[in-house]
């Protein structure tokens, strides 16, 4: 049913953005690293699907909303050191573990921050939409469009990446 | 390690069996911790409704401006573009003055827009603004020209030497490079030069020379020239001469004539020929027409 709607449908259309918008956001944010720069881009990226909306079939919109908030990202963000922050409550509760266990795992923690930070755009956006997000490498691999195989490259390189930057010492 | 395992723990259709396998290596093992880890990844939160909501007014917002913007202000920008281009050619074709000028040996009247005559003599020109002509009756003059002025508000001749002003009145204004001279015919002429004013009234005469000023009496009620003569009195024949070469567009020589002689009398501007008798002959003087613009004027013979 939904094949033969339009996106030009408001209903077609906040079906597309309640599906996909905050996933777009999560996208853009693993890139820049910025909520607000994210907000915008999905915002402005959106705009224009509806803009285009004629021109855009429902099955494409996913797709074509990723490659403009991609090309909107490119245009604007300054690249810069990416540093995404842990959620609060990642934080082992402090009654059950040594105090030493704490402080290394804190420093594990942080280390690890600054690994992912240090990975090339392409292994970090892979790496966290798989992990993150949970993204199969289909989807991976149609947002980013590129390949499966590429997808499955660029985590397994990140993966090694991290590891040796938190091993070392 | 078999990356065809990882892929599938990383797109999480391993079976137990497999993750066994796997974690038999010590580099999963680091990966698992990472993993962990990196799932603790705090993503921004995203208040979808709101952000639907943000995008509905912004494209509503669009959609009512945006007709507006882009189908009425450029038509607005056209028109005031083509009026601010003619207005600006407008004022620029006003501004320009009106120039006449006449050459060596030709001589024009001129109708100003209050029906004043101007008689241009040869080699002279004038320029004035058409437009505004009746809010200020102001013209520019070089060389030497005629006035015959309506009477009206004041009446101004801008030379390079001075100003001549009237109300209404025939007078004759010479300002060539060396010369400033002013007659008045009729009326009362006012005469500014270097600052100082000069009343001239009906048949009298202002010459201004580089350091002297003479103020002389007239007997004619109009130039000569405009009669297609020129007269002199009593002047130097070498000035006599260059007037002749403007007059009629030649090249005078002179050989071993006396420069000091003087000569009272009038030429014709019409006929070559008896202008140069009538210079010549009374001077006791003669002339060899070389070619149509070179003549020669020595001594006569008096063995002849």
């Amino acid at each position: 049913m939904e094949e033969k709607k339009h996106v030009c449908e408001e209903d077609t259309y906040d079906t597309i953005y309640r599906a996909h918008a905050q996933a777009i956001q999560n996208f853009i944010y693993f890139k820049c690293g910025d909520k607000d720069k994210a907000n915008d881009v999905v915002q402005e990226a959106f705009i224009k699907l509806w803009e285009n909306c004629k021109k855009v079939s429902p099955q494409k919109a996913k797709s074509y909303v990723y490659t403009v908030a991609n090309n909107i990202f490119l245009n604007t963000v300054a690249h810069k050191k990416v540093v995404l922050k842990y959620a609060e409550s990642h934080q082992p509760k402090v009654e059950k573990y040594s105090p030493q266990f704490l402080l290394e795992e804190k420093e594990y923690g942080e280390k690890l921050q600054h690994a992912i930070a240090n990975l090339t755009e392409l292994q970090r956006e892979a790496f966290l939409l798989s992990r993150v997000e949970g993204k199969k490498y289909r989807e991976i691999a149609e947002i980013l469009n590129i390949s499966d195989k590429a997808v499955s490259k660029r985590i397994h390189d990140a993966l090694e990446a991290l590891r040796k930057t938190v091993e070392k010492i | 390690m078999d990356s065809q395992l990882l892929d599938k723990w990383l797109n999480g259709t391993h079976t137990p069996q497999e993750l066994a396998t796997l974690e038999t290596y010590p580099e999963f093992v680091a990966y698992q911790k990472i993993d962990a880890y990196t799932k603790q990844i705090e993503t921004p939160t995203f208040n979808t409704e709101a952000g639907l909501q943000e995008i509905k007014e912004k494209l509503a917002r669009s959609s009512n401006a945006t007709p507006k913007v882009i189908a009425l202000l450029p038509r607005l920008l056209k028109i005031a573009a083509v009026l601010a281009v003619l207005v600006a050619s407008y004022v620029f074709i006003n501004s320009i003055p009106t120039s006449i000028n006449t050459q060596l040996a030709e001589t024009k009247t001129i109708s100003l827009p209050d029906t004043s005559e101007v008689f241009l003599n040869e080699d002279s020109e004038i320029s004035y603004k058409k437009n505004s002509w009746e809010d200020s009756r102001e013209l520019n003059l070089r060389g030497e020209a005629y006035f015959k002025v309506a009477k009206g508000k004041k009446f101004t001749v801008n030379t390079p030497h001075g100003i001549v002003e009237v109300l209404g009145t025939q007078f004759n204004v010479l300002a060539t490079e060396d010369t400033f001279a002013v007659s008045c015919y009729e009326g009362l002429v006012a005469v500014t030069y270097d600052g100082i004013l000069t009343k001239l009234p009906k048949g009298s005469k202002l010459t201004v020379a580089s350091n002297s000023n003479s103020l002389s009496q007239i007997a004619i009620n109009k130039p000569v020239w405009l009669a297609n003569e020129s007269s002199y009195e009593d002047t130097a024949i070498l000035n006599v001469l260059q007037d002749l070469e403007t007059t009629y567009g030649i090249k005078v020589t002179t050989q071993n004539i006396d420069v000091t002689l003087r000569y009272t009398g009038s030429y014709t501007h019409e006929n070559l020929n008896v202008a140069l008798q009538t210079i010549t002959i009374p001077l006791g003087l003669t002339y060899t027409i070389e070619s149509k613009t070179s003549i020669t004027i020595s001594p006569k013979n008096t063995s002849e």
